[in-house]
């Protein structure tokens, strides 16, 4: 527990350092001994987890914090053997079923048959339910998910479901309609300015605003990679210095470099270098969309509003069409030859004006 | 000779006839000398016998015959010593009779007689009537001189040696019959003709060279009893004699063998005119090495490797020609045939891979060259079943015993036909079984040692980048079958045309070999269908019809080249059109089919074409076409809509238009998609690898992607503090708090440092799970910061120390107080410098450590022992050892007093 994230991460729903409202309510929720199931989402980095586990705790106690890694087999019609990795403990299981790929339905109907069909045992001492955690629910097939809505009904007697997702909108409407919705959303910069100091203070270090109004807006409004940049940089240098460099993560680096190869020279040869460094990119498992999204971000730091929306309009078209397809370079490069082209169209523009 | 010197296996397998013919040779060559040295008039003959030379099946034939033709004429001019020559030779002849022995001096003695007589006195002027006459043992004189008196004698002393002949020849030989008719003949005819004018009633007529004959009249009624006598000796033989029938038997036997070596085109033709059913492809097949219509160099290559098999198969050194010592700088070709032999006398190939189009000649080639070297070919091919267990059957005969029936007991050579096609479980079995790794297994269950490959074994393939050949392609020997020169297909093609009696022209052919790409079958099969339509073939004919132009798969590369090269008009006239280039681009996909690897491949190589499009619109045309061809493959993969896979070749055209030139182009193979997909897997099993290791309690807060994409690289930075590189008991405060925060987050996520020996040698420290691969990119500018050596080495140790200490607190707390010497105990081999600052810390038995605590327990350093702590343990009654750590040392010389540590 030594990384920052980590260390000074919240254990108690009392004790956490936004959305304290929201906290309140789910004290409130779990004080009446029972609870539907529940919906939690929000973007990555907003404590999603965090207020997960600061439940589980108000639930059950403190025995909840006794984890256990386990890996659970399951056997698919095909008879292919899947293994998928559980953090267990006494009173809930934890599982991303997402990581099994298409045999996440497997996972979920035998997984969650096993748990709801056998009861607690002693149910004077303890809740009468257990708790089976989904994490990355929105990355769930349209099987799984189909799946996954008859079971929550049936063994609602014997165990709750809290689903954890980035994004309600891949979450079919059936499961929404099931469970509690949850938001939690990401915190703010301010809020992030005063958690990374007040962690520094703690650590007993002493972080200038300036700098931790810098990592907020790095951050991308994520906590956790604001304490890790925060970590990073105090490992660098410190004392801190308001101008010392903010470490990104190197993927994100490595897209940076690339949109700025892009904007320099438009030709096939060109095309054919970025083409490695988005293989670079693949082989290395960055997600698709997240590429793309860097990718034109920082692609639009160089365009005029007029050729913005173009751009984005057609990055929105092929990353849309990127979603049908399989080979995901193909719609990278099209998208890169497109920009390509009409950059060097506007630039030809411009300098034809004078 | 060289050139032939592959004909040494054919040499040895009909040594015995070479032998015979060969003493024929030699015998008769100084005979022919001295015939030089009288004079210079046989040039003819002389060429004839340097070509006998490698001919040697002909020989006896010629050989007779070119002596026949002296004998016809130039008996005049020779004199003495022809006669002492053909003495010589006929002398040959007998020997190889069988004559009985008491007759063989009679006849030698008559043999060397006949120097003082002529020819003419004994038979007249025969030569032109009966030149065959040369192979009786009577041997001819050419001088016109002596007396009457003195032939008489010899008449009767002839007479004599013939019937004792005659008689001699009646036991043994069947034919003795016509010998004798032939001498009641020939005495005929000595009364019939003669050169001095006869007693009997005669004509005088002068032949070709102005010398008067006179040729009896004879009454009608002996006219017509010789007419009888001729007709009942039933045939042509009875003139010729015994000698005939040598020759006819010898004759006999070379026609037989020459069927049996080679089967004479014209004498198959005979034969398969009855047998119309039979293809022309069989039909005209090449029968000799020197027929085979495929590239020379190539078919050289293959007998050259088959040719290394030699020394094993046959016990026989391979002629290898030594390598000029300056070719070793060179580039080592892959595909040049490696002349070194392994330790058990194999080639370093075990395997040869043929591979090419359809209907170039290679299971030809294959067949024809492995029979030249002397082998058995067993063939299997597609129509076998191939199944791993009958295809190892098949495999352990082949290579593993010879036929008992067969009577020449050639060894075996195994070829693999159409093995693109074979399931891939046993083109495995092959591999293993060649490289001696499969196991067979005795009744008995034991498991023998592999055994070794002693046969060669040649494969056919026509795609050799069918994906189950590609183990095989790595250990093969792989030839690659050039098309066949269009000119030397037609030549053959006319030539076959002229013997079906097909009219046609060399420019005819030369479309038709064009049209179907050189494919010798296809021609074929073309004219043969034509010879029974009508019998000629013109180049409307050619060009019109679709007969030829078969569904023809062409290779992987040869696809691309149709896409990214547009074809040059091949007349002046011609236009290439944007329609021309979409059929021929559409028919090339359609008849490939497999879209999803062209396209890649043009993905992957368009790049690299030298393309003039500054505007990059056509690209993006061209791209979108990529994207449109990916959704549909997909939906197509996904919902099995097959009805779709009609709209893919499309995509093709387009590329072509925009990215085709007239150059030629450089294509290489499409690795680069296939690459970044394992290398996506490895790096995804190696996520989960770390995941795995992460501590539950840390775990649970890590979902998704967000490890990798946030944690994991920042967290690789974190681990690296700015340390010096010294001892830990030397460190400020600051840098021990540093130490300890990394070491925990390091365990924390289960990471750590393990020694690895470089390749140079050195040992160098890398973090296991390697997040660092998994996290770095190749302009990572986060490199710059590296810990040394010694630091990794420290923060290693230190993670050992600390988990350690960790599992024993766990047990204090859930052992109930469980002695610190127990644990010791338990643990096998724990480095024996952790559990000294234990002891101050939970024990702490020893009064003089305690003080010492004061100043260095917090660094909880366990390395400090090694030197320092070392001096306080010698009075430690052997509670504290040491253990000598090779390559390791946390030694630092530095000055210290006696009173820090007492």
């Amino acid at each position: 527990m030594s990384l920052w994230a980590d260390k000074h991460r919240p254990k108690d729903l009392l004790k956490v350092d936004y959305h304290k409202e929201q906290a309140e309510n789910l004290k409130k929720l779990t004080q009446q001994g029972d609870f539907p199931h529940l919906l939690v989402y929000g973007p990555v980095g907003a404590g999603k987890k965090t207020r997960v586990m600061c439940l589980l705790k108000e639930l059950y106690g403190p025995g909840v914090e006794r984890l256990r890694m386990e890996q659970m087999t399951f056997t698919t019609p095909s008879n292919k053997k899947v293994e998928i990795m559980t953090v267990n403990s006494n009173y809930h299981i934890e599982v991303n079923p997402a990581d099994v790929g298409i045999y996440d339905r497997i996972v979920i109907m035998d997984l969650i048959k096993t748990v709801a069909q056998s009861q607690q045992l002693d149910v004077n001492t303890q809740r009468e339910f257990k708790v089976i955690v989904l994490t990355d629910v929105d990355e769930l097939s349209k099987d799984a998910q189909h799946a996954l809505r008859r079971t929550m009904e049936k063994y609602i007697g014997n165990c709750r479901l809290i689903l954890c997702a980035n994004s309600t909108s891949r979450v079919t409407a059936a499961i929404r309609s099931r469970c509690l919705s949850i938001r939690v959303p990401a915190p703010t910069n301010e809020e992030i300015i005063s958690i990374l100091q007040s962690t520094c203070k703690k650590e007993g270090l002493n972080l200038p605003t300036e700098l931790a109004l810098k990592i907020a807006e790095k951050s991308d409004r994520n906590l956790r990679k604001a304490l890790l940049i925060c970590e990073a940089c105090k490992v660098e240098q410190y004392p801190f210095n308001i101008n010392q460099e903010i470490p990104l993560p190197d993927w994100h680096v490595f897209i940076n470099d690339m949109a700025k190869e892009i904007v320099k020279e438009q030709s096939i040869q060109k095309i054919a270098t970025v083409r490695t460094n988005l293989y670079e990119l693949i082989i290395h498992g960055i997600p698709n969309q997240l590429i793309f999204k860097t990718l034109l971000d920082e692609l639009l730091k160089n365009c005029d509003v007029e050729l913005k929306s173009k751009v984005v309009e057609h990055a929105a078209f092929y990353e849309h069409r990127m979603q049908h397809g399989n080979k995901h370079i193909f719609h990278f490069e099209a998208f890169i030859a497109r920009f390509m082209c009409l950059y060097k169209k506007f630039i030809e523009d411009v300098t034809s004006g004078f | 000779m060289d050139e032939y010197e592959e004909f040494d296996e054919f040499e040895a397998m009909y040594a015995d006839d070479l032998e015979a013919l060969r003493d024929q040779d030699y015998d008769e060559v100084p005979a022919r000398k001295q015939l030089n040295v009288a004079k210079e008039k046989p040039a003819e003959s002389q060429d004839l016998f340097d070509d006998d030379d490698f001919e040697q099946v002909p020989e006896v034939a010629v050989s007779q015959k070119s002596q026949v033709s002296k004998g016809g004429q130039s008996q005049q001019l020779f004199g003495d010593e022809f006669g002492a020559c053909s003495s010589q030779q006929s002398r040959k002849f007998q020997s190889q009779k069988s004559f009985e022995d008491e007759f063989e001096p009679l006849s030698y003695e008559v043999e060397k007689q006949p120097k003082k007589r002529t020819i003419r006195a004994l038979f007249g002027d025969i030569d032109d009537i009966i030149e065959d006459e040369i192979q009786l043992p009577k041997p001819k004189k050419l001088k016109d001189t002596g007396a009457v008196e003195e032939r008489l004698e010899e008449y009767a002393m002839i007479e004599h040696i013939i019937e004792l002949r005659r008689l001699a020849k009646a036991k043994s030989d069947p034919l003795a019959v016509f010998s004798g008719s032939y001498d009641l003949c020939t005495e005929n005819f000595r009364d019939n003709i003669s050169y001095i004018e006869p007693k009997y009633t005669a004509i005088s007529i002068v032949n070709w060279e102005g010398v008067k004959i006179y040729l009896r009249f004879h009454s009608e009624q002996f006219q017509r009893e010789e007419m009888q006598r001729f007709r009942s000796d039933l045939d042509s033989a009875a003139i010729m004699g015994e000698g005939f029938k040598r020759t006819m038997d010898e004759a006999k036997e070379i026609l037989s063998k020459e069927c049996r070596e080679s089967n004479n085109v014209e004498e198959a033709t005979k034969a398969i005119e009855e047998d119309k059913s039979l293809l022309w492809v069989d039909l005209y097949k090449p029968r000799k090495y020197l027929e085979l219509l495929s590239d020379e160099s190539t078919n050289r290559t293959l007998l050259k490797w088959l040719k290394l098999w030699d020394k094993i198969v046959f016990n026989r050194r391979p002629k290898v020609v030594p390598k000029k010592p300056q070719e070793e700088g060179k580039f080592k070709n892959r595909f040049e045939l490696n002349l070194e032999l392994d330790e058990s006398g194999r080639p370093q190939h075990k395997v040869a891979l043929l591979c090419g189009p359809p209907g170039l000649g290679k299971t030809t080639l294959a067949h024809m060259v492995a029979s030249h070297a002397g082998y058995k070919v067993i063939e299997i091919n597609a129509s076998d079943d191939r199944s791993a267990e009958s295809f190892r059957t098949s495999l352990e005969n082949a290579t593993q015993m010879t036929s008992v029936l067969d009577s020449e007991k050639r060894p075996n050579c195994l070829v693999f036909d159409e093995i693109d096609g074979a399931p891939t479980a046993s083109i495995d079995f092959l591999i293993k079984y060649v490289n001696g790794a499969y196991v067979s297994k005795s009744k008995k269950g034991k498991a023998q040692k592999g055994s070794v490959l002693k046969r060669p074994i040649i494969c056919i393939c026509n795609d050799v980048y069918v994906p189950a050949l590609r183990a095989l392609r790595q250990i093969a020997f792989v030839v690659h079958f050039p098309p066949t020169k269009t000119a030397r297909l037609a030549e053959r093609l006319k030539e076959i045309s002229n013997k079906e009696r097909i009219k046609t022209d060399l420019g005819t052919l030369m479309a038709l070999g064009e049209k179907s790409s050189n494919d010798i079958r296809s021609c074929l099969s073309f004219l043969h269908f034509f010879k029974f339509q009508k019998n000629f073939v013109t180049l409307s004919d050619v060009q019109k019809t679709s007969i030829g132009q078969k569904d023809m798969q062409k290779g992987l590369f040869s696809v691309w080249q149709d896409i990214f090269e547009i074809e040059r008009p091949k007349a002046k006239g011609d236009l290439v059109t944007l329609g021309s280039r979409w059929n021929k681009v559409v028919s090339t996909i359609s008849a490939f089919g497999d879209y999803e690897r062209v396209a890649q491949g043009v993905f992957e190589n368009y790049p690299t074409m030298q393309i003039k499009d500054s505007t990059l619109n056509s690209t993006c045309l061209a791209l979108e076409w990529f994207c449109y061809s990916d959704i549909i493959s997909t939906q197509i993969a996904t919902l099995q809509n097959y009805s779709l896979t009609g709209y893919l070749q499309f995509g093709f055209v387009m590329w072509n238009y925009a990215f085709a030139s007239f150059q030629k182009q450089k294509i290489t193979y499409p690795n680069a998609g296939a690459n970044a997909r394992s290398g996506a897997l490895k790096s995804k099993a190696l996520m989960t690898e770390v995941l795995r290791g992460v501590r539950p309690g840390t775990r649970v807060f890590l979902g998704g992607k967000s490890v990798l994409l946030d944690v994991l690289p920042l967290l690789s930075r974190i681990v690296v503090p700015t340390l010096r590189p010294v001892n830990l008991h030397v460190f400020s405060k600051q840098e021990k708090d540093e130490m300890g925060r990394v070491v925990s987050t390091m365990i924390d996520y289960n990471l750590n440092y393990i020694q690895e020996r470089q390749q140079d040698g050195t040992y160098s420290f890398n973090l296991d799970p390697d997040i660092n691969g998994l996290v770095k990119f190749p302009n990572s500018r986060s490199d710059s910061r590296q810990l040394t050596y010694f630091n990794k080495q420290l923060i290693a140790h230190e993670i050992e120390v600390e988990k350690m200490r960790r599992v024993e607190a766990a047990k204090y707390v859930d052992g109930n107080r469980a002695p610190t010497e127990k644990t010791s105990k338990e643990r096998p081999a724990p480095p024996p410098s952790a559990k000294i600052p234990k002891k101050p810390e939970k024990a702490a038995p020893f009064n003089f450590l305690q003080k010492r605590k004061k100043d260095s327990s917090k660094t909880g350093s366990g390395s400090a022992a090694s030197s320092a702590a070392g001096e306080g343990s010698s009075k430690m009654e052997g509670l504290i050892w040491y253990k000598y750590k090779e390559g390791h040392t946390n030694a630092v010389r530095k000055r210290g007093h006696v009173s820090d540590w007492v």
